[in-house]
């Protein structure tokens, strides 16, 4: 396995990581190539991905990652094309990372039905994602009194939110 | 039909017994029970039999009976006009100091009063906003990120309808909450 092919291997993860699609088709022939049977292929795409997300998660600078795997015994040109893959995708991959951390009631969307504009109050439907992952759909009625009220307590939320 | 109408009698003549107890010297006490009972329409809490029990010498079924008189006028809308005419029939067999009582009363809480009934009336259609609550969040690490500096509002709000009261929980991020602030900002 050269670096060339560990690189290319290490791309299609990566995109993996990003886009949520393993190309297959391309690991095969990058695996076939060097002469690796299924299970190692594998075992490669397995422990790049686990190298990949942790030095996301845990914030790992390029040149440790490169040194770490050193340590490890992975030769050196395998390492620099490692961390260099982690440098290109580091941020993309936290991006991803976060977005699906733990989030108990996510908002999708908001939209105010129209009302009469003499009508005190205003109906309002919320679709939430809960923790399950199924959309839920409430309708209701807020008065226009509460949402003056509402509103001034969720732009200081908002401020505090920039402040902090 | 026949046991309406004893049904009324007995209402009558029970009625009149109650509200000869409301004397002259006695208005104070009716004054604070007329507004603990615009209090519990308004949502807060009501009069009870043993608050009043020592301001009056009267038993548990005679202040029942007053309370549920009080309040059913004070819950009809049509007191809310405040004019003679208009007045449900309960209120025209009520002697005359207590019909002052009840329209001073009328008078100072009609604004909160007419909220009540509205809300009480779109609480029929949909769940309505009756209270809202929020924490402000910062997230600082999770299973998939060791460390994250991530705002998360949570929002509560406390809605009510006909049968039941829930809460429906929001968590908000920074893009989230400008979502809802600008949504929120067009019923204005």
């Amino acid at each position: 396995m050269t670096s060339i092919k560990m690189k290319m291997l290490g791309q299609a993860v990566a995109k993996y990581l990003t886009e949520g699609e393993l190309d297959e088709e391309k690991i095969k022939k990058i695996t076939q190539d060097a002469k690796l049977d299924v299970s190692d292929s594998k075992a490669m795409v397995a422990a790049l991905e686990l190298i990949f997300t942790s030095s996301a998660r845990y914030g790992v600078s390029a040149a440790d990652l490169s040194s770490e795997l050193q340590q490890l015994g992975l030769p050196r040109e395998h390492s620099t094309a490692v961390a260099r893959l982690h440098t290109d995708h580091c941020l993309q991959i936290t991006a991803v990372l976060s977005s699906q951390s733990l989030r108990v009631s996510r908002l999708s969307s908001i939209e105010v039905l129209p009302c009469d504009s003499s009508s005190p109050v205003s109906a309002v439907t919320l679709k939430l994602k809960k923790i399950d992952g199924k959309e839920e759909d409430s309708t209701i009625n807020i008065s226009k009194d509460d949402v003056q009220v509402l509103l001034k307590e969720l732009k200081r939320a908002r401020a505090l939110m920039e402040n902090l | 039909m026949k046991e309406e109408h004893t049904l009324k009698k007995t209402m009558e003549s029970t009625q009149s017994l109650y509200i000869s107890l409301f004397s002259e010297e006695k208005s104070d006490v009716l004054k604070e029970l007329l507004h603990a009972c615009v209090d519990e329409i308004c949502g807060r809490p009501g009069p009870s039999y043993r608050k009043f029990a020592n301001s009056m010498d009267w038993s548990r079924a005679e202040y029942e009976g007053v309370y549920k008189l009080i309040s059913s006028l004070l819950r009809n809308p049509a007191s809310l006009y405040m004019i003679e005419e208009k007045m449900p029939q309960e209120y025209h067999e009520l002697p005359e100091q207590v019909q002052q009582n009840i329209l001073t009363c009328l008078k100072v809480r009609r604004e909160q009063l007419t909220d009540a009934l509205l809300r009480e009336h779109y609480k029929r259609k949909l769940p309505t906003v009756i209270d809202h609550d929020w924490r402000l969040k910062l997230i600082m690490g999770s299973s998939k990120m060791a460390s994250l500096r991530e705002y998360l509002l949570q929002l509560d709000l406390i809605i009510e309808d006909k049968k039941s009261r829930r809460i429906i929980n929001l968590e908000l991020n920074k893009d989230e909450l400008d979502t809802i602030i600008n949504s929120l900002e067009k019923i204005v």
